[in-house]
């Protein structure tokens, strides 16, 4: 259990759940805001890690590079939405879970690209270096830090001016547009609501912070894997989009922690129990949050009912 | 005066009807049930593409145009099942119409709050009015999914008047309004046409009110015009008769 | 013209395994109104069942076979009474079921690989043997699956087309309501569409398992293509995901003859994507105001 009280750890463990949450957030936005179910997010969360990677590899500095890579992965959410956004909810979740699997595969199956299974290594570029200039400034005012802290700090500063902007956009008329839009399109149209081009840049906007959140993930892990991008990650998106309820922030933020701590976690505690089989028991707990959440408080823990449109 | 026009053609619903409403004029569309009055509608605004035909908003032609495009050309239209937006106050649901708020693109929302804060209060204030107009004022900030049935309807006909619409395309707006407050709203749309020259085109069963209001009558069945012109002239019409008694036996006049 | 055979008959190896497991997805969607993210996992249980009763009990395959049919209807029956009515009583709506089969499959999956390990698993078949008909390669395995797979696809159509169940499973996919007004008994024909999703999805599992290996995700990893193929069809329509089926599985393979057979995959998807475009209710489903 010394785990616990480790430094180390709960810096890892927090930045994996800042990326989530970050993650989520992009989630919400289309599916909570849009109504659009997008079971291919983890797409864009490659899209923008891989195309960090690159141009971080090639000594594109920091800031363009984590721009080209939202930018990326904005123009992924379009390129998509244009042609499946018409489709219904069920047929679209599958083809936005498709359209994922197929980003999944190039990168796979394109080694001298993206390395493939082997991984793109570097793809954090310059910022270990910038990381350490900053616990080199905190150390010369007598403040030691934890090596990972000042990643940590990056992703929940994003976070928490994600939080704000699309705070302060959820009190504008684009966004009771968009409102309108999800709950009927027909009416909305009626007084003269483009419905696609909000759709649009519902997606635009979700596929980007998807993006930035694949940035930060280059930035933690260094080498990237076509494996870090399965199906399953967009499904733990929204295991914490369900427990931390749909339509709240700060639940959002609550469900990564908890959802992060599970999946990164528990890899450094001991348990009686081989290592393989904790690694199962965590995906079935995950499981069974997802379960019990959705039967019993679909709201989550601090969502709205409202926000809820599971009648659908 | 030659205005507006409106002739489709295709669908089976609607079979070669063609018609034109005069710009400023309030015309009733009227019709047993099944002659494709709603049909003809959904055809003008947009929900609907026509196999053939053209409609024509004055010198434009938009058809097959989407609903929203033909929505801001100035042709706005209710619903006869109401589609109000349940999980938005009612308050909302009329300032949401409302053509000109420039906080509603992405960018401006964002980036120029000054753009858009005080409009959004000027709208406010004019939805207010239009809901006391149509009598749910008290209701402003209730969610409109606790309206009663003909409560959704004045709240669609307050949201579509709030779209400034120079046409307006109103689905059976009476039904479940009780009368004295129906006549207020028949009054309210004379002013209206009066004061801004809105053209009002409706579908009504209630033929005292059509008769009692409109300029023009149009009347359908089976997909077809049949007959189109002043009210007196169409009551009597032989042909007006025998549609109604080959469908409904109600009032025919 | 020989890849062309030998790629076909591969595709209708894939496809009858896509077959066998999307039209049981497809009717429990269309009665049901579930889209069930855990059927994946219901058919990797079937695998592993056989390879319980096959390899360690050292039963024949056969017997293996009967016994995950059996295991994996049983167990759809179980969780349609303890999870599905119960919350379709409560008006669960769809994303809702749906969210709540995301985490069933998750913990399906990952008790089976707590029960058996991630390691891959072979079932007691000869993976060698084969025959070279005018130098086409067909193995044992491929035929093992093609004939089960040709021999219950057949039954199960003429079940679904000539029985009084198989009728009403269809007109309840086709219209709930209608169906039950007009007196079929809805919860006979719900149990009847478990016991057929249940044992079509362990049998295209242990098919899987044999075509290939056997691990916790077999059944995850085909999900995404048995889900292809219910779209490829139409939801709701059997006859559809039957076609969907091995279309996507001769599409998959074909495509290999130009591109890399590690793309093969992309490729199923890319033609979903593309279908859907051309033909939004899927190539044999009725456009539906859903």
């Amino acid at each position: 259990m010394d785990a616990l009280l480790a430094a180390g750890f709960w810096a890892l463990v927090l930045t994996t759940a800042g990326i989530y949450a970050i993650f989520v957030l992009g989630l919400q936005l289309e599916v909570g805001d849009a109504g659009l179910v997008n079971f291919g997010h983890v797409g864009f969360f490659a899209i923008g890690a891989y195309a960090a990677g690159l141009m971080l590899r090639e000594g594109v500095p920091i800031p363009l590079a984590v721009l080209g890579a939202v930018a990326a992965g904005a123009a992924a959410g379009i390129l998509l939405g244009l042609p499946t956004l018409r489709l219904r909810a069920d047929y679209f979740a599958i083809t936005t879970i498709a359209a994922g699997e197929i980003v999944r595969i190039v990168v796979e199956n394109e080694p001298e690209t993206t390395g493939g299974t082997n991984g793109l290594r570097g793809a954090s570029g310059g910022w270990p270096d910038v990381s350490r200039d900053v616990l080199d400034f905190f150390s010369g005012i007598g403040l030691d830090l934890d090596r990972r802290v000042p990643l940590l700090a990056l992703v929940w500063i994003s976070a928490a001016l994600l939080v704000a902007v699309l705070a302060w956009l959820g009190r504008t008329p684009w966004r009771r547009a968009l409102r309108a839009v999800r709950e009927d399109e027909d009416a909305a149209a009626a007084v003269g609501k483009p419905v696609l081009v909000y759709k649009l840049q519902a997606m635009a906007l979700g596929s980007g912070i998807a993006a930035l959140a694949g940035v930060y993930w280059a930035f933690l892990s260094t080498t990237i894997y076509p494996e870090n991008f399965e199906p399953i990650v967009t499904f733990i998106g929204f295991g914490i989009l369900i427990l931390g309820g749909m339509g709240s922030y700060l639940g959002t933020a609550i469900g990564a922690v908890v959802i992060g701590f599970i999946v990164a976690g528990t890899r450094f505690l001991d348990f009686p129990l081989a290592a393989d089989k904790v690694a199962s028991l965590r995906y079935v707990a995950i499981g069974l949050i997802i379960m019990l959440v959705m039967i019993f408080r679909p709201q989550g823990l601090l969502g709205k009912k409202e926000e809820l449109h599971l009648d659908a | 005066m030659e205005g507006l026009a409106k002739r489709f053609g295709g669908l089976k619903a609607v079979d070669g009807a063609g018609f034109a409403v005069r710009r400023g004029s309030i015309t009733a569309l009227i019709g047993p049930n099944g002659a494709g009055k709603t049909t003809a509608f959904n055809l003008i605004t947009g929900f609907l593409r026509p196999d053939a035909g053209r409609v024509r908003l004055g010198e434009e032609d938009v058809t097959g145009r989407r609903p929203d495009r033909i929505a801001r050309a100035g042709m706005v239209r209710t619903f006869q099942l109401t589609r109000v937006l349940g999980k938005l106050k009612v308050l909302d649901n009329v300032v949401l119409a409302a053509p000109d708020q420039p906080g509603e693109r992405l960018g401006a929302a964002l980036l120029r709050p000054r753009g858009w804060r005080p409009r959004e209060r000027a709208l406010r204030e004019e939805a207010m009015a239009l809901l006391a107009e149509v009598g749910i004022a008290d209701k402003a900030d209730d969610y409109a999914a606790t309206l009663s049935g003909g409560q959704r309807k004045l709240l669609e006909l307050a949201r579509a008047l709030m779209a400034r619409p120079a046409l307006v395309l109103l689905d059976e707006p009476m039904a479940g309004v009780n009368p004295t407050l129906g006549r207020r709203l028949l009054a309210y749309l004379e002013t209206l046409r009066a004061e801004r020259g809105l053209t009002i085109l409706f579908v009504e069963h209630d033929m005292e009110v059509v008769m009692g209001i409109s300029d023009e009558v149009i009347v359908m069945a089976e997909g077809r015009v049949i007959v189109q012109g002043p009210p007196d002239l169409v009551r009597k019409d032989r042909r007006v008769i025998d549609a109604y008694l080959g469908a409904e036996p109600a009032g025919a006049g | 013209m020989q890849e062309l055979v030998q790629t076909t008959i591969n595709g209708l190896s894939s496809g009858s395994i896509y077959a066998l497991g999307a039209i049981g997805l497809s009717l429990v969607y269309g009665i049901l109104k579930l889209v069930n993210f855990a059927h994946g996992d219901l058919m990797t249980l079937g695998g592993y069942v056989a390879f319980a009763v096959n390899v360690s009990a050292g039963l024949p395959l056969p017997v293996a076979i009967l016994a995950a049919l059996a295991a994996v209807a049983a167990v759809g029956l179980a969780l349609e009474a303890a999870l599905w009515r119960p919350m379709r009583r409560r008006g669960a709506g769809v994303l809702q079921l749906l969210l709540i089969s995301v985490g069933l499959a998750f913990v399906i999956r990952y008790l089976i690989q707590f029960g058996w390990s991630g390691q891959n698993r072979l079932l007691d078949v000869d993976r060698n043997q084969a025959w070279h008909p005018l130098g086409l390669t067909i193995s044992a395995v491929q035929v093992i699956v093609v004939v089960t797979a040709a021999v219950v696809l057949t039954l199960v159509g003429a079940m679904l087309k000539t029985t009084l169940v198989g009728k009403s499973m269809r007109a309840l996919a086709d219209s709930f309501d209608l169906a039950e007004v007009s007196g079929v008994d809805t919860r006979r024909v719900v149990a009847y569409t478990w016991l057929l999703a249940g044992s079509l999805a362990g049998l295209a599992g242990v098919l899987a398992a044999i075509s290939t290996s056997l691990s916790p995700s077999t059944g995850w990893l085909l999900l995404l293509s048995v889900f292809a193929a219910v779209v490829l069809g139409g939801i709701g329509n059997a006859y559809g995901a039957l076609a969907g089926g091995l279309m996507l599985g001769l599409v998959q393979e074909w495509s290999t003859i130009l591109v890399r057979p590690t793309y093969k995959e992309a490729v199923g998807f890319a033609v979903l994507i593309l279908v859907l475009l051309w033909r939004p209710q899927g190539v044999l489903g009725h456009a539906r105001t859903a």
